[in-house]
């Protein structure tokens, strides 16, 4: 079997952060799209 | 008596091909034509750089940092697939946005409409060359396809919402359409690569990819096309302005 490359585990779990991060944070942003109070 | 191919093995169809060839031929395939394309890291730059902050909606704002986060993911995976075999594509994180995108992309995604065109013709290339690696004989890669070809879509769709909106603003926005679309078009098509390519072959040949790149081609073309027409957009040459036929 191939060696992995170094630190493939864990890039692949920092970038599972990014992802969920921006992810919730769309998430949370959805619901109060027409607000008014919210600036762009 | 039937045999099972051992799971989370590449298929190897050749025996008088060395198991390590092999390899190498995975290994060039996943960092050359997934990875390190150009595919999708370049794409979640622009949108978190240019075009979220100028987004001219919330909704827009919040759609675009989505397509962000599906792209990263995108590339997160594909990135694991490369690591597991020994393809270290992390360097591309660390390169600047000039740097990395890969000709096709260059310049290409500066304004709201550069993205709707991009959208709608450049994830469409991507999704096709996804596609590509359904029923692929490596494993690894195949299981990671289904959630990466099921959100493409919706940017292709978020792409051509975004050009009719463009068109409905009049002549001058249905003119700037017909400019971007004569210029995406022609960097779409050659995203597949040249006619004849003895590398897809031998891609094709070892159950990695489905169809030749002329053939992939021209069902992109008879997908794009008739839609061109719908939107009373003119069919751009197909052979102008090309790099690779």
């Amino acid at each position: 079997m191939p060696q992995a490359a170094p630190n493939t585990e864990k890039m692949d779990e920092h970038l599972l952060e990014v992802v969920q991060a921006l992810q919730g944070a769309v998430k949370r942003g959805m619901p109060n799209v027409n607000d008014p109070k919210i600036a762009r | 008596m039937e045999t099972t191919r051992p799971q989370n093995v590449y298929f190897n169809p050749d025996p008088l091909i060395n198991p390590l060839s092999a390899d190498a031929i995975v290994k060039n395939l996943v960092d050359l034509n997934v990875a390190n394309s150009g595919i999708v890291v370049p794409r979640s730059a622009p949108l978190c750089g240019k075009m979220l902050p100028a987004a001219s909606t919330k909704l827009d704002q919040l759609i675009v940092a989505r397509t962000a986060a599906e792209e990263i993911d995108h590339y997160r995976k594909v990135a694991r697939v490369a690591g597991d075999i020994g393809v270290d594509v992390s360097f591309v994180l660390s390169q600047s946005n000039e740097k990395r995108f890969i000709d096709t992309f260059r310049g290409l995604i500066t304004t709201w409409e550069d993205n709707a065109v991009f959208g709608f013709l450049i994830d469409r290339v991507g999704r096709y060359q996804l596609e590509e690696f359904y029923d692929c004989s490596y494993l690894p890669l195949q299981r990671i396809l289904p959630d990466i070809v099921t959100e493409e879509p919706g940017h292709i769709e978020y792409g051509y919402n975004k050009t009719l909106e463009l068109i409905a603003k009049g002549d001058e926005g249905k003119a700037k359409a017909q400019k971007l679309w004569t210029s995406g078009y022609v960097k779409a098509l050659d995203m597949f690569g040249h006619s004849g390519s003895k590398r897809s072959e031998r891609y094709r040949y070892r159950g990695l990819k489905r169809r030749s790149n002329e053939q992939a081609r021209q069902d992109y073309i008879n997908e794009v096309d008739p839609i061109l027409g719908k939107m009373k957009l003119k069919v751009p040459d197909p052979t102008k302005g090309r790099r690779y036929m």
